[in-house]
This record gives structure tokens, C-alpha cells and sequence, in this order.
């Protein structure tokens, strides 16, 4: 859906995006994290063509988005990190406005606001002005706004800044309700929990370039070999060193009652491990794919493991630090 | 009208029921109480409501048009406005005439009592008619050029201050300011005529066709500024059809059947240098553009590479044509045939030299100058503040710097700092070249360093 080729970008005296490349499939969502000043609000400027890069290219459901932004534009909805909404008119006006500016027909153009605002919760609001509204309405109407001509890429900026808990977890609805319902979807944040709520694919940017894009909540793949979480009903000293007698296996990390290991990514060679196991003795009560997380695969990167399985341990140990 | 959502969108900002009925509330009052206490014949009541109407289009309206947009970037909406669906045809009347609706409907009122106090004076129905004319047109592109200004800014990224934004609307403002002078000063004088292309012309009657066509020229400007800004690619075939008009124009006053070519040229190769300095100053010198432009270029697309093509470039190549076509054409005698232009004007000025013909020459290369000065600084690490920065050492240059040379008597000097006939093509040309050719280098280098790029290999891997 968004095939993104040798995308560069300068600002005065600072390369801000170096040649990056990207090809984001349909009906995924995926969460662009990154450090402050990664790149992250530039890419998305260039991928709304509300830019124009140095080098590279930008083609949205086939569309070369620099060479005809108009088209693209049908194509998409932006959300940037302002929500930019006329705070003099009202809810109803602000969707009025947006769905005919977008070519909504006048005809149909109430009915995509009413839907609009059904969709974001908005539809107790529409006599309210927009200037009065809490800041998580007003990212609703923003959103509602974005989406009133049905596109199918959206592009949102984090749109979580600034929210309450409760209005966050909403936002996570919403945004899977929208992928559900067809669309495309990048968000931009820095709040990773809320973001593995919805996120299928993590993108993460550091230093104006790529440094990984991986789906989420997936078992850790990594070059044919798999990482399995082993857990004991009860404490046994001897699981390390059980473990570490079994062939084609690393442990990761060990404590008492669990351990983590890598292994070949092998049905049979991971029943044979099972049963090996047991037959030491082992009160084996868990032996499954361990599942990364976002907040995981964020900090394998950003804290320097990308390519080597042991470089992967070590980022699983931090996370597990981390999360602890 | 009513289709257009920007129209509308800035009706229902704008146009509140008690926001108009307050203003005919108070219009009405300002013209009982001109009727009632002024002069007999309602003389005080139609120049009242036309100063009124005066100052609520020049001052208010055109303030007005520059906030337009003024207003949308500093609420972060221009973003979104820039993704829509909306046309640049749509977007430009609709937030032009939208949001100087509410002074329109003020001044409309105005203008209708004005009409009805000079109907109960006796004057003519034709006079009424024009003098609204007049009006409007005057009103319309007074706002025209300052919405313009406005956009011109916001493409150099410097709208955000609101010195700027008065900067806009003065310029709206000095073009009303400008036509209502010419009208006062026509009133004292009488009819004049107007001689083009041999012709003589009422003057109000040639001004406000002369507006009205300019009018309409600062509406398509508009309008194809605001396609760069919504990023539709915009061909150079509208600047050179207004270069044309421009040159052929200012070419109508010098032109009869006694004048030679190089009497007719003249004000058009002004008129085109002037262009030239103003396409520069008004462009973004973006070099990413230069360089998509480039690129498009290199690769045989020159339907692709023509929209990258800087409008000061083609105003330049205009220039330089016309400037070698008046050198050539002038006569090498006595000037009396060119009496009464320009360049008789220009001949005895002291600082010219002796030859036309080398003098414009000299001109067309520093103009050239010029450009690649400011298109160095351009290129700069403080490229916000090149093109003032860039005007002011030229100004120093011309003025100041002459004088001093001429002072001190150091003439053979004067070809590195003005177009001066040395008495000799080498020492006429020699400096100005040379500056021409350290400039070239110099924007080459930066150029290599900080615009071209070499890409690499392919940083990510895809997924999906």
C-alpha cells in the first residue's frame, strides 16, 4: 500500500531522513517509534507530500505521491501532531466543511459527517464548537476529520500526546476499528504501551534512517531459530544445567523456576527437547514461543542489538530488566 | 458560489446575523447623520460614505486578505487545507472574497448610499457606474495582491510574524492608496489623453481598463500561486504571457509612427529588469526544486523539468534578449528621435559613459550579477535572510560606492560597481565578467557541498 524507495531529506545543515526504504502492506497498522529528532514527523510529511524530498520516492497505493499529490491526497487522511481545527465553528461545521473540501458531494456530505461522528463518538456533539471542546474530543473531531472521505492510507502523528488513560484506550479502538474497516495505518508516538495495544508492525527510526521494521506480537523469529519460554511448576537448581546439555539449544537467561532459550525453529526438534526435559524430571508446566512486544523489540534496537542472535539475548535481558 | 465549502467555511466565521445587522445599523447612522448635518445637496454624504468605503477596502479589507492565511498558519489548519480536495481556483475566490466578506458587505452598503447621495446631486448614471467600477476593481485587487503577497511569503516560511503580514497588506495598500491618488490627481486635472501605440485614449477611461486588466492579471497570479502552494505543477507559460503583456504595455507609451526601435524598447527593457529583480525576490530559492529540475532535466523529461523552471531565469533570458535587441537597434547619431523617453533621459546622466549600446549591454551582465550574487547567499547556511541581506550590499554598491568613485574621480573604476562605457569593450566588460565568473564558481562549490547528493544503498529492508 505505501512503498517508500531512497527517501531523503535535509534541513538547513542536518540530514534529517538518509535513504530510507520501506514497503508497508495493506490493513496493517504500524507504529513509527523513535527517538526525538529520529525523522519520525518527517516522514510523515513526506509520505503526505506536504513536502518534497532531496532524493526519493513516495508511491501510495500506486500513486507517485510527488509527482501527483492531488491523487494521493484522495487517497489519505493526516493527522499531524497540532490537530489544526477551526475553533469557531462547530463539530457539525468542522465535518461539513472537511467532508466537502475532501469532495464529499453536497448530497452525501451530511450523512459522512453524521457517520463521522458516529465512528469517533462525536455525534452528541456536533452543536458544541470546537474551541470548547476537551483535548480528547478535540483529537476525535481531528481524527473524524481525517477519515470523512473514507481514505485508505491514515497517517497520524502522535495522536495519543496529551491524552488521558481513558481517552487513549478509546483512540486504541478506534484505530483498530479503522484498520478493520479497511484502512492503512502509521502512527507516529513515543508512548509505546498504548501503541502495542493496536500496532501489528513496529518501524523504528533512529538518526533519519531505519533501523528495523518487524510485525509485532509475533513468536521472535530470528534466522530459523526461535526463542522458547521453558517454566517450571516448582523451583529446580538443575534447569540451567539440563538445559545446557541438550543439543542445538542456548540459554538465554535462567532463573529458578523459568528459563529462555533459543532454539532451531523445528517442530520435531522442539518435541524431542520437551521430552527430554520431562524425563529429566524437570515439573515442566510451560514450554512456548516467546512473544516479543513492541516495548521489547524497541529497546533490542534502540539499545544496540539489531543483527546477532547473542546481540537479541542481550536486548531480551534489558527488556526483561526493563520491564521489571 | 454557495458550492464552494472555503466560501462557505468563512461565511460562517465571518457573517453572523448580528454581525451584519450591526454594521447596517451603524452605517446607516454615519449616513442620516451626514444627510441630516452636512453640506446642502448631500455632498458630505456621498464623500463620507466614500471614504468610508475607501477605508474599510484599502485598510481594512486588504488586512484582512493577508490574515486569510496568516490566520490558518498560525492555527495549524493550512496543513490540512493543503491536503484537500479542494481546487486552487476554489481555495484562492473562496478565501479571498470569503474572508473579506464581512468588509465587502460594510463597504457594499456604503457604496450603495454613496450612489444614492450622487443620484439626488444629479450626477450622470455613466459617471456612477464607472466610479464603482472603479472602486471595485481597485478593491478586488488590492486584496488580490495582498493575499498574493501573503502566499509569497508562506513559501518563503516567512509568514509567521506578523510584521509580515502588515508587509502584505501594505502592499495590497499601496496599490489602492496608489490608484486613489491617480484618481484625486485626475479630478484636479481634468480628462488628459493617453497616447499608446499612436492612439489617444481618455485617460480614466485607459486607467480603468489598464486596472481592470491588471486586476485580472493579479487573480490568475493568485490563482497559480496558490496551485504551487496546493502543489499542482505549475508550466512558466503564465509568467511569459504576462511578461509579454507587461512589455507590450509599457512599450504602447513610446510607440507612434515616428519612433524608432530603440525609443520603443526601452521602457520594456526597464520594465523587464524590474520583473527580473522581482521574480528573484519573490521566488523561494528552493534547491530542492532546482535540483528535481535538474534531475527531470538530465533525464530527457523536459515537460517535468520546465515546472522546476525559475521564473526570475526565463524573466532574465527575456531581459538579456531585449536589452541586445534595443543595443543593436539603437541609433548610432544624435538622439533626437528618442526625445522624449527614457533613454534621453538616461543618455545625459553622467554616470552612463558614452555609448548606449555598451551601457545596456554592461546592464544585461549585471544584472546577471546580481542574481548569482543573491543566489550565493541563497545557498547559504542563512538563506532566511539572504534576499534582504543581499539587497541591502547591492544598494550599497550602486549608490553610495558610485558616488564615492565618481567623487574621487576614480571613473575607470566604475565598471566593477555600475554598467559604464569605459571608452573601451575590455575595461567596459573585463570586471563585470570576472565577477560573474568568481560568483558561478562560487555557487558551484556550495552547490557540490550542501545541495548535491549522491545516493547510497538501500538502508532498510522491506516487510510487510
Amino acid at each position: 500500500m505505501i512503498d517508500v524507495s531512497h527517501l531523503t531529506y535535509d534541513y538547513p545543515g542536518r540530514r534529517a531522513l538518509d535513504d530510507v526504504s520501506v514497503t508497508i502492506a495493506p490493513l496493517t497498522i504500524t507504529a513509527l517509534v523513535g527517538p526525538n529528532g529520529a525523522g519520525k514527523s518527517t516522514f510523515l510529511r513526506l509520505c503526505a507530500a506536504l513536502d518534497r524530498p532531496y532524493f526519493g520516492q513516495v508511491k501510495i497505493d500506486g500513486i507517485d505521491i510527488h509527482d501527483d499529490p492531488r491523487a494521493a491526497h484522495q487517497r489519505m487522511g493526516f493527522l499531524p501532531d497540532f490537530f489544526g481545527l477551526y475553533d469557531d465553528l462547530t463539530v457539525q461545521q468542522c465535518l461539513l466543511f472537511r467532508a466537502r473540501a475532501q469532495g464529499v458531494g453536497a448530497q452525501v456530505a451530511e450523512a459522512a459527517a453524521r457517520r463521522a461522528a458516529d465512528r469517533l463518538g462525536l455525534s452528541d456533539r456536533l452543536r458544541e464548537k470546537a474551541g470548547t471542546l476537551s483535548r480528547g474530543l478535540r483529537q476525535r473531531l481531528a481524527i473524524a476529520q481525517a477519515i470523512i472521505h473514507e481514505p485508505k492510507v491514515l497517517m497520524l502523528d502522535e495522536p495519543a500526546s496529551g491524552l488521558d488513560p481513558e481517552a487513549r484506550i478509546a483512540l486504541a479502538q478506534v484505530l483498530r476499528q479503522l484498520r478493520d474497516d479497511g484502512m492503512t495505518i502509521i502512527v507516529s508516538s513515543h508512548i509505546l504501551a498504548e501503541l502495542e495495544d493496536y500496532s501489528t508492525h513496529m518501524l523504528i527510526i533512529r538518526d533519519g534512517r531505519i533501523v528495523e521494521f518487524t510485525p509485532i506480537g509475533q513468536a521472535a523469529h530470528h534466522e530459523g531459530r526461535l526463542r522458547l519460554r521453558v517454566r517450571l511448576a516448582r523451583e529446580d537448581a538443575r534447569l540451567p544445567e539440563i538445559v545446557r546439555q541438550l543439543s542445538d539449544i542456548a540459554l538465554i537467561e535462567s532463573h529458578p523456576t523459568t528459563a529462555l532459550i533459543d532454539i532451531a525453529d523445528d517442530a520435531g526438534h522442539r518435541a524431542e527437547v520437551l521430552k527430554q526435559l520431562i524425563t529429566a524430571g524437570l515439573a515442566v508446566s510451560e514450554f512456548a514461543p516467546e512473544h516479543l512486544g513492541l516495548q521489547d523489540a524497541y529497546l533490542n534496537h534502540v539499545q544496540g542489538a539489531t543483527a546477532a542472535a547473542p546481540q537479541v539475548i542481550k536486548g531480551a535481558q534489558a527488556a526483561d530488566e526493563a520491564q521489571s | 458560489m454557495i458550492g464552494n465549502p472555503e466560501f462557505i467555511r468563512n461565511l460562517w466565521l465571518q457573517c453572523s446575523w448580528p454581525r451584519l445587522l450591526a454594521a447596517a445599523v451603524v452605517i446607516g447612522i454615519i449616513y442620516y447623520a451626514a444627510v441630516y448635518w452636512g453640506e446642502p445637496g448631500q455632498v458630505s454624504a456621498a464623500l463620507i460614505n466614500e471614504w468610508l468605503f475607501h477605508f474599510i477596502i484599502g485598510l481594512w479589507s486588504t488586512r484582512r486578505a493577508a490574515d486569510a492565511l496568516a490566520e490558518e498558519v498560525g492555527s495549524n489548519t493550512w496543513e490540512i487545507q493543503r491536503m484537500s480536495g479542494l481546487s486552487a481556483w476554489s481555495m484562492a475566490w473562496g478565501k479571498l472574497l470569503g474572508a473579506t466578506a464581512y468588509p465587502w458587505f460594510c463597504a457594499l452598503l456604503c457604496l450603495v448610499l454613496m450612489d444614492v447621495s450622487l443620484v439626488n446631486r444629479g450626477t450622470s448614471s455613466n459617471e456612477i457606474l464607472l466610479q464603482n467600477i472603479n472602486l471595485v476593481a481597485s478593491g478586488l485587487t488590492a486584496q488580490a495582491i495582498s493575499l498574493s503577497v501573503a502566499l509569497l511569503l508562506l513559501r518563503k516560511a516567512q509568514l509567521r510574524r506578523r510584521l509580515m503580514v502588515t508587509f502584505a497588506q501594505v502592499c495590497g495598500l499601496i496599490f489602492y492608496g496608489n490608484n486613489f491618488l491617480r484618481d484625486i490627481a485626475s479630478f484636479f486635472a481634468g480628462e488628459h489623453f493617453v497616447s499608446w501605440y499612436g492612439n489617444s485614449y481618455p485617460a480614466l477611461s485607459f486607467h480603468l481598463v489598464s486596472l481592470i486588466v491588471f486586476g485580472a492579471w493579479m487573480w490568475f497570479g493568485l490563482y497559480r500561486l496558490m496551485r504551487l502552494e496546493l502543489q499542482y505543477r505549475n508550466w512558466p507559460w503564465a509568467w511569459i504571457t504576462f511578461l509579454a503583456y507587461v512589455l507590450i504595455y509599457t512599450g504602447g507609451f513610446s510607440a507612434n509612427a515616428q519612433a524608432s526601435m530603440g525609443a520603443v524598447l526601452i521602457d520594456p527593457f526597464v520594465a523587464s529588469v524590474i520583473l527580473t529583480y522581482l521574480s528573484f525576490l519573490a521566488e523561494p530559492k528552493d534547491p530542492v526544486r532546482y535540483r528535481w529540475g535538474m534531475i527531470a532535466f538530465m533525464s530527457g523529461d523536459f515537460g517535468k523539468a520546465l515546472g522546476f523552471v525559475p521564473l526570475w531565469l526565463i524573466s532574465y533570458v527575456v531581459t538579456a534578449v531585449l536589452g541586445i535587441t534595443l543595443a543593436v537597434s539603437l541609433p548610432q547619431g544624435p538622439l533626437a528621435p528618442l526625445e522624449n523617453t527614457w533613454l534621453t533621459h538616461l543618455w545625459f546622466w553622467p554616470h552612463m559613459g558614452l555609448r548606449p549600446q555598451v551601457f545596456f549591454i554592461a546592464c544585461i551582465l549585471f544584472v546577471g550579477r546580481d542574481i548569482l550574487f543573491l543566489l550565493l547567499l541563497n545557498l547559504g547556511s542563512w538563506r532566511q535572510r539572504a534576499d534582504l541581506a543581499g539587497l541591502i550590499y547591492l544598494l550599497i554598491a550602486y549608490f553610495p560606492l558610485t558616488s564615492l568613485i565618481g567623487f574621487v574621480g576614480g571613473l575607470p573604476l566604475l565598471p566593477f560597481v555600475v554598467p559604464y562605457d569605459a571608452g573601451n569593450l575590455v575595461l567596459s566588460f573585463a570586471p563585470v565578467l570576472v565577477q560573474i565568473g568568481v560568483l558561478a564558481m562560487l555557487i558551484g562549490r556550495r552547490w557540490q557541498v550542501s545541495v548535491a547528493i549522491k545516493p547510497g544503498p538501500v538502508q532498510a529492508a522491506s516487510a510487510g
